[in-house]
């Protein structure tokens, strides 16, 4: 077990490319960071770059108190599990667990005791003498898991390791992924395209986006904080609604139509909320303003609905379920202030308390 | 695999075809009634002369070939494995079979072993001359022995190497087929499987040994089977190479036979068929048994 | 080239040394030698030789001999990749439709590929014997008395046969597995939109065995000129005056039987050419073929 610390490293291919740029985490003994972005954000070269497969341009990167930049990935005290599993077709399945621990010249009784102890933990002690390619998906992926457990690493790596599994599949591995975590209280880097897998496993999430880091933090914070366009539209599904809006002193102007916050600020930003924190009501309320409805998706639990103000801007928002609404109802939207988040129209950076009168201590309880 | 898709295919598919059913079934009679003409192509001509080769010359020189099996069978082939043929009447069957063997044998291994170890620096190493090595090698694939046969043989004389097991096999070894081949494979093995290897401590000739070369098992087969083939067959090159007998390989007495036969009043039919037969039975037998592994390495071969 | 490599300082050239030191000895020290000596005329006694320059490729250029040899060649090769081609594909087409006993035929129809061509040829002098030959009867019922080995045009015709019969396994082996290799969505999608088998074969299933057939054309053309050796060397007879020969026969009877060392490296150094040509064609090909698929 160990901390890893990753210092304002940067990846620069030989075309010049920087697939990673000036990125730092500190990930603390037996946190489980999840790196997640779009592809190409440079998640994956930067958990290879901590494995040692890929070269560091600049920056360190220690694991424990060692600067492992220069040293040998079998020599890093970690272990990886990769998205194809990458398990030795030619091995069985005790073969595959126990490869590593005997290039490192690890005694039998102690390599045995080890493979049983793994496949005992992920239940594969009737597969030990099965090739890989006679177990299902699932079972693969516990393989690899096992192949990791077995080294007693000081830090996991994850590289999309449940994206080649069914979606069922995958909820189930998911959630075994972090129970095994906590009780081996391994530190773990977990590199994931997907938002949802990000917030229901990390202690803390890693945003990156075009090489950089976009935002770290917990699951609530990035999702009730997050802090930028980029994370806000980024996590969470449907993403935030993100409106075009002109200050104008007394309130936040939508193009061509209403102003829909109060505000005294001046120029061009850019406004978010979440569909859930959109407050719909078929008859005029205080600060109400009047939406046409476009369409509307019924998934069961709750409804999507999608409305336009005056002057075209939509916007999304989710209504409970049992909520009827007839075509030609009038309609009218409330956006709750302490539910607003302010954005820089230019770099789309948040800006932190352009609400102030309305933030409650509510909130803070979120985070 | 993809049969046995055709014929579930085919059975969902029959119930609603029923109006259809009899030009389908004449359909199939025809195609059948073409693949056993292709097949008998393919196979009465050998039938034949394995047919004839159990008669005498006398029959064979009075009466043509035979259709039906004859009570020479036995004496024309302990005569062709076990009696000396050819001018100095030295060499026999069972020597000259040895000698295929060898050079069949001889050939793929050194071809396997060789072309394996290229075709892995090639691909899993950073080296200068990489790109060299990589074209000097692969130059081998546009030109076949035969065009520049005259300066091989003059070379590999001058080394001493005529009428030596090492001048029959080693220039032969001198193409790419087999890297080619394998360097198709390696770049198809997953990447992570050598990353993996790494963080499992695995430095290059471990991994080459503990998991591409049994990775590559069913490949080096398939490579071994058409490999063996083609040594074995091989005429021109032993052709010139050996002028001593007891190096001669059944392919290469072939022509053996023939000059004998060319200056005889009755010449030795059967014997020369009983040869022949010879020739061919152990490669068609590995190439029939091993089917599967030999077809998917010859048209693996070209992707 | 893979994402990760090995860095290691000598272990590659170790790996790739063999090769290298057999390609060098057994294949670029010939050529070359094959190029240098095709500029000098050899004295046939081994008393030296001297530079020529191109005289070699003007005298095999225009020797009356080599031109009908290369026409020959030419024909055989045209012939031979027709026909072997044309009937494997038949036979391809057919063993892919049926649904019993297609490995049955898979196995009959490709068994022959482990035949060498030398013996294949001895079965040809065999079933084309003056004497004893059945082809030959077969022949003489159409009123065509056949004299292979003798008549110039007898015997190319039972070389074709011949080289043919003994190539038809690799096509069909190459043409199965390319019909096969075409997805079953595509064929059911063909059968829904096309009624006639024929027109469905000629406008779905030749046009995605294109590229296999462009493949196996470069290798035909390559097998007709080179692999046929030993079908021809046998079928001559050791007669090879009368008979015909490919360009390839050629260079091996000047450069042994007639000791002409400078004309006969000068055709190995055009068939080079030649070869080289086809090949930079067929690799063209496998590189389209990949966007293919």
């Amino acid at each position: 077990m160990a901390s890893v610390r990753i210092e304002e490293i940067s990846k620069v291919y030989a075309g010049g490319v920087r697939a990673v740029d000036r990125v730092s985490i500190d990930i603390a003994d037996g946190e489980f960071i999840v790196l997640v972005g779009p592809s190409g954000c440079g998640k994956s070269t930067l958990l290879r770059m901590v494995a040692g497969l890929e070269t560091v341009t600049e920056g360190a990167i220690a694991i424990g108190e060692r600067i492992v930049n220069e040293v040998d990935p079998a020599d890093r005290d970690i272990a990886m599990v990769f998205q194809n599993y990458a398990l030795y077709p030619h091995m069985s399945v005790r073969q595959n667990m126990a490869y590593g621990l005997k290039n490192r010249g690890m005694d039998r009784a102690e390599i045995a005791r080890r493979v049983a102890e793994a496949a005992g933990i992920l239940h594969l002690g009737d597969y030990l003498e099965r090739k890989p390619r006679q177990l299902s998906g699932g079972q693969r992926q516990r393989v690899a898991m096992g192949r990791a457990i077995v080294r007693e690493p000081a830090c996991f790596l994850f590289d999309e390791p449940l994206s080649n599994l069914d979606a069922k599949l995958r909820i189930e591995m998911r959630s075994e992924i972090k129970q095994l975590q906590k009780r081996l209280g391994t530190t773990s880097i977990y590199v994931t395209h997907d938002q949802l897998e990000a917030m229901t496993l990390a202690d803390r999430v890693v945003v990156l986006n075009g090489g950089r880091v976009e935002q770290i933090g917990t699951p609530r914070e990035v999702y009730h904080r997050p802090a930028s366009v980029f994370v806000a539209q980024f996590i969470g599904a449907p993403p935030m609604n993100i409106l075009p809006v002109t200050g104008n002193g007394t309130g936040l102007r939508l193009p061509d139509g209403p102003i829909v916050a109060r505000s005294d600020r001046l120029g061009a930003f850019r406004l978010g909320i979440r569909p859930e924190d959109v407050t719909l009501a078929t008859a005029p309320l205080p600060e109400g303003i009047p939406v046409s409805l476009v369409h509307r998706e019924d998934l069961g639990s709750h409804n999507i609905v999608t409305v336009r103000f005056d002057g075209g801007t939509e916007l999304r928002l989710a209504t409970p379920f049992g909520y009827t609404l007839e075509e030609s109802a009038r309609l009218f939207v409330c956006l709750p202030h302490h539910r607003l988040h302010l954005f820089d129209a230019e770099n789309g950076r948040v800006i932190r308390d352009a609400f102030a009168q309305a933030q409650p201590a509510a909130q803070e309880a979120y985070v | 695999m993809s049969l046995s898709q055709t014929q579930g295919a085919d059975a969902m598919a029959a119930p609603l075809a029923a109006p259809a059913a009899r030009r389908i079934r004449w359909r199939a009679v025809m195609n059948h009634l073409i693949l056993i003409a292709g097949s008998a192509l393919m196979i009465v001509p050998v039938l034949l002369a394995f047919i004839t080769s159990t008669h005498d010359a006398v029959t064979i020189h009075r009466e043509g070939l035979q259709f039906l099996p004859g009570g020479a069978f036995s004496e024309t082939y302990r005569k062709v494995l076990l009696e000396g043929t050819g001018f100095t009447g030295e060499v026999n069957g069972l020597t000259m079979a040895v000698n295929s063997l060898i050079l069949g044998f001889g050939f793929a291994i050194g071809k396997i072993v060789i072309s394996m170890m290229a075709a892995y620096a090639i691909v899993y190493f950073r080296f200068p001359f990489a790109t060299f090595a990589f074209w000097a090698i692969f130059v081998t694939l546009l030109l076949p022995l035969e065009v520049r046969i005259l300066p091989s043989y003059e070379i590999v004389h001058s080394m001493g190497l005529t009428n030596t097991y090492t001048g029959l096999i080693v220039p032969l070894v001198a193409s790419a087929t087999g890297t080619f081949f394998f360097r198709q494979f390696f770049k198809s093995v997953p990447d992570e499987l050598l990353e993996a290897a790494r963080i499992d401590g695995a430095g290059p000739v471990k991994f080459f040994i503990d998991i591409l070369v049994p990775l590559s098992r069913t490949m080096i087969a398939a490579i071994f089977i058409i490999m063996f083939v083609y040594g074995w067959n091989q005429y021109l090159w032993p052709t010139l190479i050996t002028t001593d007998e007891s190096f001669f390989t059944l392919v290469r007495g072939i022509k053996q036979i023939l000059q004998v036969w060319v200056g005889s009043n009755i010449p030795e039919y059967g014997e020369a068929m009983a040869l022949a037969i010879l020739a061919m039975v152990p490669p068609v037998v590995i190439v029939v048994v091993f089917q599967s592994w030999f077809i998917k390495g010859l048209t693996e071969s070209d992707k | 080239m893979k994402r990760v490599t090995f860095g290691h300082s000598w272990l590659p050239y170790f790996f790739v040394l063999p090769q290298i030191a057999i390609v060098v000895v057994f294949f670029y020290w010939p050529a070359g030698e094959a190029v240098r000596s095709s500029f000098f005329l050899e004295d046939p006694f081994g008393f030296g030789s001297t530079f020529v320059g191109l005289d070699n490729y003007a005298a095999a250029l225009t020797q009356a001999e080599y031109q009908r040899v290369a026409r020959f060649t030419v024909w055989f090769t045209l012939l031979v990749t027709f026909f072997s081609l044309a009937i494997a594909l038949v036979l391809a087409v057919k063993a892919d439709e049926i649904l019993r006993g297609a490995k049955t035929y898979r196995t009959l129809l490709m068994w022959v590929y482990a035949v060498a061509p030398p013996v294949a040829g001895l079965l040809g002098i065999l079933l084309f014997d003056q004497h004893v030959g059945p082809l030959v009867d077969v022949a003489a019922w159409f009123g065509w008395q056949m004299r292979v080995g003798v008549n110039y045009w007898d015997t190319a015709f039972a070389m074709v046969v011949v080289s043919v019969w003994k190539q038809i396994p690799v096509n069909f082996i190459f043409f199965l597995s390319g019909l096969q290799g075409i997805p079953h969505s595509v064929r059911e999608a063909a059968v829904i939109d096309c009624k006639s088998g024929l027109r469905r074969f000629w406008t779905v299933t030749f046009p995605l065995l294109a590229p296999t057939g462009f493949f196996l054309l470069i290798i035909n053309i390559t097998y007709a000129l080179f692999d046929t050796f030993g079908v021809i060397d046998l079928m001559t007879k050791n007669e090879p005056a009368n008979n015909p020969v490919t360009l390839v026969y050629k260079v091996f009877l000047d450069g042994f039987r007639g000791n002409d060392l400078g004309g006969s490296s000068a055709q190995s150094v055009i068939l080079m050419v030649l070869v080289f040509i086809l090949t930079v064609v067929q690799f063209r090909l496998i590189e389209r073929r990949v966007h293919y698929t």
